[in-house]
């Protein structure tokens, strides 16, 4: 059943999941900041040692281009001398990470190469795009993009992916400056080792585009060429050094990017988001939440619920006390009644009696028929008329419909009680009480008025106040009790209520849900 | 009362705190521990350049995801028994998935793969037997297409290469490049290649009155080109093919032309459908690989070196 308590349980409900959720999501997204912030740490961290790494191979290429060049090239006379044993040399000391020395004139031809030197016949050196651009920016050194390296014959079979480094030179023929290219081909492996070598999660990765998003090294590299894979490596190449999220592929990822010194590419470092705040942990704290609300919750409705038990005990048991000046002054009319012979009456107010206790017990039961508190209350009225000697008549009128329908218990009579002892104690014959119980609007409404003293409304109040502003009397249980009783039932809707007008009488109207009894 | 309250719901609280506390544990310890994926390789049997180009892809992707790999090489080459028992077996062992390279499209292997596709992640390669299981292949006949097409207008007549006991996929590409070349209206006759006693090809019979050879798949091109290259012949040779000989020869000029496909990326895709279909993924039925055809002068084109050259780490 519907009660205040419902209301106060469910608000507490409500303020405390609020509370929890609030607190988690706060307390989420500071954990989701910082786990972000320190993703874009480790990134940038790694970013900072694979550039040094990188940065390293590439001056130690750059170096053997400039050794070459500087100590080897421009100190030969390459009219009288070769340059293949020094050029077998360097290729020795780096022999990890290059594939290939080659030397060649403006016209494409070989003026000295190593490991292989026998230049393919359909191999056209100058429309190699290394070869192109060594020549038309002299000054600088070129990176290419992987390629395969197609330039010598081999008889193994042997294909290597190889990322460029030309240059543009000058060689001496017995003083006549000649210009050429220096080429020297790196193995790409060796940029994969220096990738591979990073953490950055089960699936975060790092990779190198050029300034044109071009692949340099991916993990992933022969998928993307297939179309296999996927990579926002153009996207990439266009942003700024820095860390930002993205979603790729309906993946939301975290990115950094770093260029690197001279050649203009860029690192880019790749995390998961899924392994910063993985779903399944996710998933936990919001249980915790959950279950930490439901526990609340439990707590809450049970203290609650026991909260109402307890009231509705209290007050059952104070209104099923019988007022023992009622009991004692019924059995001293017994007495008089039987000792002036008139037998019929005393065994009428003996009769009464009985039943006036045993519906007040109810075996029990605090929800009874309106029947039977309305013959709760004849009874009472039975034994009062013959106590009060004919001072007041009482009518108890009920529709039909009613009589089967549930009230609680023992909330008839202590209003009539209060009728007799307040309104008819100065009436001779002509007080009466009427009891009606009706249906009105889907309610069942229960009123008992009697045309006694009357009262005015200040006191009406105080009889509905709080039990330490009431004036408890008659049967020593407050209109108040009955209104809380009604109230811890059936909800605030309902209750009790007072009309009085003083000299002409007063009106209780109990204001019940119209039920059957058994429904509920 | 309020005791009591408190006792219940400490109780309570603890309870589930300690099953959220497993809970974040488990999924803590489990995102840590990288999963680890069984995986069975059937190959059909026998040892080939094409296959060890499939190998290395399927040995990266291994690299990549983690997958702890079997395989199984059936001791008669192209036997379809022997790979329905070992899809049999492999299951009975607790393989979780299985990559196979049907070897034709009998009745037995079929039914062995359909059932085997109730129990574990199938990924067949280079043919598509039943659509049961998941495949990763070339499309034969738009290999063979291809290929014929560049013969357009050839008044010499051709011999189409059929390697000894040919498997499914190689043909289905012999009778796709027959069916081609008639539409062309060029003339060819088939010439079978047999094995020497120790499984070699024989190559003192091959066609002296034809000039231009077809070869249809890697293993048998490689085969003509050494020949040829030997021999000193000249053959106009071509065919479809995918492995470093084949670019060699290419470069070399003793292959005219030749429809590329990725070894390569098959084996990779093929063992990273199987994973993505253990994770509970459902990646496409059918994976069509790329191909290209290729000759000396542009096969070092950007995209053509990328599927001749796989970037094998």
């Amino acid at each position: 059943m519907k009660t205040e308590n419902s209301h106060l349980v469910l608000s507490l409900t409500i303020i405390v999941i609020v509370a929890v959720l609030s607190i988690g999501i706060v307390l989420y997204s500071a954990f989701y900041s910082s786990m972000t912030d320190s993703m874009a740490k480790n990134q940038r961290q790694i970013l900072e040692q694979v550039n040094l790494n990188l940065d390293n191979y590439l001056r130690s290429m750059m170096g053997v281009s400039d050794t070459m060049y500087y100590r080897v090239i421009k100190n030969a006379n390459l009219a009288e001398t070769g340059i293949s044993n020094e050029m077998s040399l360097f290729y020795d000391a780096h022999r990890d990470k290059l594939v290939s020395l080659a030397v060649f004139s403006d016209a494409g031809e070989v003026i000295a190469a190593y490991p292989l030197s026998s230049l393919k016949p359909t191999a056209s050196v100058v429309e190699q795009d290394w070869f192109l651009r060594a020549q038309n920016q002299i000054e600088n050194l070129h990176f290419s993009t992987p390629h395969v390296q197609n330039l010598f014959d081999n008889l193994d079979f042997r294909y290597n992916w190889v990322v460029s480094l030309s240059r543009k030179i000058d060689m001496t023929y017995d003083g006549e400056i000649r210009h050429g290219v220096l080429l020297v081909d790196m193995n790409v492996s060796g940029i994969e080792q220096i990738c591979r070598r990073v953490n950055l999660g089960i699936n975060g990765y790092v990779y190198i585009v050029d300034r044109s998003g071009e692949l340099i090294y991916h993990p992933a590299q022969q998928l993307i060429y297939a179309g296999l894979v996927g990579e926002s490596n153009e996207f990439a190449a266009s942003q700024s050094d820095g860390s930002r999220a993205e979603n790729f592929n309906g993946q939301s990822r975290f990115i950094s990017t770093k260029t690197v010194g001279y050649t203009g590419w860029k690192i880019v470092a790749v995390s998961y988001m899924s392994e910063i705040t993985p779903y399944s942990e996710i998933l936990a704290f919001v249980l915790l939440l959950v279950l930490f609300a439901v526990s609340i919750m439990i707590f809450v409705h049970k203290f609650a619920d026991e909260h109402e038990q307890k009231r509705k005990s209290e007050l059952n048991a104070l209104q099923s006390q019988i007022n023992p000046h009622f009991l004692y002054n019924t059995m001293d009319s017994i007495v008089w009644v039987l000792e002036s012979g008139d037998t019929r009456k005393g065994v009428t107010m003996i009769t009464a009696l009985s039943r006036l206790f045993r519906i007040s017990i109810s075996k029990g039961r605090n929800i009874i028929t309106v029947r039977d508190e309305l013959e709760h209350a004849r009874n009472y009225l039975t034994i009062q008329d013959i106590r009060f000697a004919g001072r007041f008549t009482y009518e108890i009128n009920a529709e039909p419909e009613v009589l089967e329908m549930s009230t609680i218990k023992l909330i008839v009579q202590p209003v009539v009680e209060n009728s007799i002892n307040h309104g008819m104690e100065y009436k001779d014959g002509d007080g009466l009480i009427q009891i009606n119980a009706y249906v009105r609007g889907g309610d069942l409404f229960i009123e008992i008025s009697d045309n006694g003293l009357g009262m005015p409304e200040e006191t009406a109040k105080k009889l509905l106040a709080a039990p330490s502003q009431s004036t408890s009397g008659g049967s020593g249980i407050g209109l108040y009790n009955i209104k809380e009783r009604i109230r811890l039932y059936f909800g605030g809707k309902y209750g009790l209520s007072i009309h009085s007008v003083p000299d002409e009488g007063t009106r209780v109207t109990i204001h019940l849900p119209a039920k059957r009894h058994g429904d509920e | 009362m309020m005791k009591r309250y408190y006792y219940i719901f400490t109780v309570i609280f603890l309870a589930a705190t300690l099953v959220v506390a497993a809970f974040v544990i488990t999924a803590a310890f489990g995102a840590q521990k990288r999963a680890v994926y069984e995986i069975s390789v059937i190959t059909r049997g026998g040892s080939t350049g094409y296959w060890s180009m499939v190998k290395l892809g399927i040995d990266s992707a291994v690299s990549d995801l983690n997958v702890e790999l079997s395989y199984i090489t059936p001791e008669n080459e192209n036997d379809p028994d022997a790979q329905a028992e070992a899809i049999r077996s492999e299951l009975d062992n607790g393989a979780r998935a299985i990559i196979i390279a049907p070897c034709s499209d009998s009745p037995v292997l079929r039914d062995a793969i359909e059932k085997a596709a109730k129990r574990a992640a199938v990924v067949q390669i280079e043919a598509d037997i039943t659509e049961a299981a998941s495949c990763v292949l070339t499309d034969d006949t738009g290999m063979a297409r291809l290929l014929s097409k560049d013969l357009a207008g050839s008044l010499e007549p051709c011999s189409i290469l059929v390697p000894p006991n040919p498997p499914l996929s190689v043909g289905k590409r012999v009778r796709s490049i027959a069916d081609e070349l008639n539409e062309l209206g060029i003339k060819w006759s088939f010439f079978y290649l047999t094995r020497d006693s120790s499984g070699s090809m024989l190559a003192n019979i091959f066609p002296p009155e034809r000039n231009i050879i077809i070869s249809p798949d890697t293993d048998t091109l490689q085969f003509a080109a050494t020949f040829a290259a030997a021999s000193g012949s000249s053959y106009k040779l071509c065919g479809i093919g995918g492995s470093s000989s084949t670019a060699y020869y290419l470069d070399k000029g003793v292959i005219d032309f030749a429809v590329a496909e990725s070894a390569f990326n098959m084996g990779y895709v093929a063992v990273k459908n199987a994973v993505d279909r253990l994770n509970g993924e459902k990646p496409d039925r059918v994976t069509s690989m790329d191909y290209k055809l290729v000759n000396a002068a542009n096969m070092y084109e950007t995209d053509n070196q990328r599927i001749l050259f796989p970037f094998v780490k």
